[in-house]
């Protein structure tokens, strides 16, 4: 729904900018919908589970973390992930314009107060143009 | 859910339980729905029994400890929130969790003296606390009902 809503289809090549990893392109590929409410699922919402599926996934295929659990407000990270003993916290943003840079860099800043996991992940979903920028801590 | 199936739970069916309750009670609290306590109420419980299963000084043992507690808060059960902590530093918490924990338990008294002005001022926020676990375990009642 947020890419349709950006005015994107599917499938959509997303460009990959990780920090410290070369960039790299994702084709996003999803069930287009006939219409779209803006009603039914608040815009605010809908930017961030839509970020979150991204990000999970491309968390997932790029260094096969799996989902542990959603983590309570307070401890600075959105999800624990895990890959066999190793934890990662994860942070997710996301924007419905094209420059995901200053949402980059308010979600580092809270990621590095998260003291639960030594491995910190920042992503953020730009949707308009689609990008997907991810910065390790 | 029967409390019996709750209690048998694996670790990975809890996180999804906790996972799920936490973004409703979450929601609920954005919406300001009346139904958020309970919401919060049943984010520890399963926190609660993801703490019973895990070591406390995991990754998850400490994020589930520090989760009732924090989730014993929003419901706005200070007193419990309080009796959680100690029980869980007497377990063998990390530093990190157990500063973790002091934070959450001073910002939400931080919180509670904005909120209770007077009561805090005049240092009676504890006797707020002892009014509320009162009116969750008897009848006790502002105004009496009518007979």
């Amino acid at each position: 729904m947020a890419l349709q809503r950006a005015g994107h289809c599917s499938p959509t090549a997303a460009c990959i900018d990780h920090v410290g990893q070369p960039s790299s392109a994702a084709d996003i590929v999803w069930e287009m919908l006939s219409t779209i409410d803006p009603e039914v699922v608040p815009h605010r919402r809908l930017t961030e589970h839509a970020a979150e599926a991204i990000a999970l996934t491309y968390v997932h295929s790029w260094g096969r973390w799996s989902v542990k659990r959603v983590m309570n407000e307070g401890e600075f990270a959105d999800w624990l992930l895990a890959r066999e003993d190793d934890r990662l916290a994860l942070e997710v943003g996301g924007v419905t314009g094209t420059d995901g840079r200053a949402k980059l860099t308010q979600k580092l800043g809270q990621i590095d107060q998260c003291t639960v996991a030594q491995q910190r992940l920042a992503v953020v979903v730009a949707f308009g143009k689609p990008e997907i920028l991810a910065e390790c801590r | 859910m029967t409390e019996s199936l709750r209690s048998s739970a694996t670790e990975d069916e809890l996180d999804i339980l906790v996972s799920v309750a936490i973004r409703r009670a979450e929601v609920l609290a954005e919406e300001g729905d009346p139904g958020t306590p309970a919401a919060w109420r049943e984010v520890r419980l399963y926190e609660e029994l993801l703490s019973r299963i895990t070591a406390p000084t995991t990754v998850e043992g400490g994020v589930a400890r520090v989760g009732a507690v924090y989730a014993a808060l929003a419901a706005g059960d200070r007193l419990d929130a309080e009796e959680l902590a100690e029980k869980y530093r007497a377990e063998g918490l990390t530093d990190e969790r157990r500063a973790r924990l002091d934070t959450i338990l001073t910002e939400d008294f931080t919180r509670r003296g904005r909120r209770y002005r007077y009561l805090w001022q005049t240092g009676r926020l504890a006797a707020l606390d002892d009014w509320k676990n009162k009116s969750r375990t008897e009848t006790t009642r502002v105004f009496p009902l009518a007979a």
